[in-house]
């Protein structure tokens, strides 16, 4: 089996409008989440379900989105509630899975960030080719600036050479049982200062593969993200 | 949902460009996963055509040779992931003109309506990440053809289009066919014709000794100054276009034996000035084709099952590049265009 977890539980503080969270924003008069569950909705006949995680206060509204845009299809889809932090937000899908499915050591999960709708058909594709066949992958891309470490965030400690450095996406997928272990074997502490899963996998030292992303599947964040989102369209052929 | 869509902006510049692609019952989305280069795409990308029409065509994605996957279909008609031929030619009643008489005459066909639109010709090209198309416009394909084969059919399509049209305006005997030019449209329709004539002749006129090899399943071969003294050609088949066309129709219209059909099949950038004297004398039908339609592409995969196509078309597919980034994009151009023959065929991961 094959699930997609789209995690949705921000609440757009960063996009400085507190009363309609980012993916929720139109985007070519519809809604951001929506324009990414339609390209995961072409995977339809190969996805279980594709579990949309959102904050419990927008849970209704979520759902009734869904059920207008997909109409009479909308079985593939689940909406439920999510945590306070991303971790959480995932063991959340995560725990919805394990409870509803008989999960075998081949059931895969892509998650992806609802605000990343420009999210193409290869990179879903590769993650489920390369998540059957490696367990666990990041989507990421070159990093094209250079990279600045510093300790103390006043002076640089050292300029590592960018080559070797990339700029992670998502969908970042694994095989849920692998999963399901990783999340049990971290402590709260651990899973707090964890941004995402897969460096939750590095702290428990459990390999991650790269998938190659694309410079337009960038994540509609800020009121910048959502310019230049909305000037992609506009432009369109 | 968004697409990316691969547009040629400028000769040699590709640029990706997204656009809105909505669920609609009507149509079929279609992961295109095989997409081959056709001498069309190939003046585009170089700057071959006059910059009136570059102006007036670009930005615009092209290929319109290609095959894809079916991703979705709203009346769960087509399974997931079954493989079909893309039809590039849009009517004009796809686009809410009424049905006109192009659709609606079986001699002229829908690749005639002035409605219509073509793909990489004014209208985008396969070079998308999907593609939603009306469900009339996707053919089934049978499994045991390759796919970098399939990827061809809208080529072997245009060669039954003009062997249907031939059959329609032509005066019925066919001892003798005569095809010029030494391309993958003459090496198509030749085998094409050596099937539906089995009993005819049919003799390939060329320029290049080594091209002319490949017809190994013609009667004969001529280089362009061999002697043709006493050949007698029922009806010829004109595959060359450019500027040789002019030199190559009027030729035919000597050659030909009175009576006969000239189809035309290739296509120039200048007007071609004919010997209309001669013709008249000799009483020449001339057949000008255009594309193909719907049941011209069924016939050509019809076509393509028979035994041995397979294999003769096998031999004109030179290259297949595995094209992952627009990078790969300028490399398959770029190896179509040193090629001798034969046709470079895209294996789209964009």
């Amino acid at each position: 089996m094959k699930f997609a977890l789209i995690l949705a539980g921000g609440t757009g503080q960063r996009m400085g409008n507190v009363e309609m969270p980012k993916q929720f924003l139109l985007l070519n008069n519809k809604a951001i989440i929506l324009h990414t569950l339609e390209k995961f909705y072409l995977f339809k006949d190969e996805l279980t379900k594709i579990i949309v995680v959102t904050h419990p206060n927008w849970l209704a509204y979520t759902q009734d989105l869904i059920r207008k845009n997909f109409e009479k299809d909308s079985s593939i889809f689940e909406v439920i509630k999510g945590g306070e932090t991303r971790n959480d937000t995932v063991l959340c899908g995560i725990n919805y899975i394990s409870q509803n499915f008989e999960i075998t050591k081949d059931c895969i999960v892509l998650t992806h960030d609802a605000v990343r709708p420009f999210i193409s058909y290869q990179i879903i594709r590769e993650n489920i080719d390369k998540a059957i066949q490696y367990g666990a992958v990041d989507t990421v891309i070159d990093s094209i600036d250079t990279i600045v470490y510093s300790e103390d965030g006043n002076e640089i400690t050292s300029i590592p050479e960018r080559a070797k450095y990339y700029q992670g996406q998502t969908p970042q997928s694994f095989k849920v049982k692998e999963l399901i272990v990783a999340f049990s074997q971290l402590a709260k502490v651990q899973m707090d200062t964890a941004t995402d899963v897969a460096k939750l996998y590095g702290l428990l030292d459990k390999s991650v593969y790269l998938v190659k992303g694309e410079q337009l599947n960038f994540k509609i964040t800020t009121p910048f993200d959502l310019t230049v989102a909305k000037a992609l369209l506009e432009r369109e052929g | 949902m968004i697409n990316q869509v691969i547009q040629l902006t400028k000769p040699k510049t590709f640029e990706i460009v997204t656009q809105h692609v909505e669920l609609l019952e009507t149509n079929v989305i279609v992961r295109p996963t095989y997409l081959s280069i056709c001498h069309a795409d190939q003046r585009y990308y170089k700057g071959m055509r006059s910059e009136k029409v570059l102006n007036k065509k670009l930005p615009m994605a092209l290929i319109h040779e290609a095959i894809g996957e079916v991703q979705y279909d709203p009346l769960n008609q087509l399974k997931y992931g079954e493989r079909v031929v893309l039809i590039p030619n849009i009517s004009g009643s796809f686009f809410g003109f009424p049905p006109s008489l192009s659709e609606k005459n079986e001699k002229i066909g829908e690749n005639y309506c002035l409605n219509g639109k073509f793909r990489s010709s004014g209208f985008d090209g396969f070079m998308q990440e999907i593609v939603s198309l009306p469900r009339e416009l996707i053919i089934r394909t049978p499994e045991f053809i390759p796919a970098e084969i399939l990827a061809i059919t809208e080529l072997v399509s245009v060669c039954v289009h003009s062997l249907k049209r031939f059959s329609y305006y032509s005066h019925g005997v066919n001892d003798t066919f005569g095809v010029w030019g030494d391309g993958n449209i003459s090496y198509i329709l030749s085998l094409l014709i050596k099937r539906e004539y089995p009993k005819s002749k049919v003799i390939v006129f060329g320029k290049h000794v080594d091209k002319l090899e490949m017809f190994s399943f013609v009667d004969e071969t001529y280089l362009l100054n061999d002697k043709t003294d006493g050949l007698i050609i029922h009806h010829f088949f004109e595959c060359v276009g450019g500027e040789a066309q002019t030199d190559v129709l009027n030729r035919m219209i000597d050659l030909i034996y009175p009576g006969g059909t000239i189809s035309t099949l290739g296509v120039s950038e200048t007007a071609v000035p004919l010997n209309v004297r001669l013709m008249m004398e000799k009483g020449i039908v001339l057949v000008n084709n255009s594309r193909s339609g719907v049941k011209d592409f069924q016939k050509a995969i019809d076509f393509m099952q028979e035994v041995n196509i397979v294999s003769y078309l096998s031999s004109l597919i030179n290259n297949v590049i595995k094209v992952e980034s627009i990078k790969n994009i300028h490399q398959a151009f770029e190896m179509d265009s040193l090629k001798h023959y034969g046709k470079t065929v895209m294996e789209w991961r964009v």
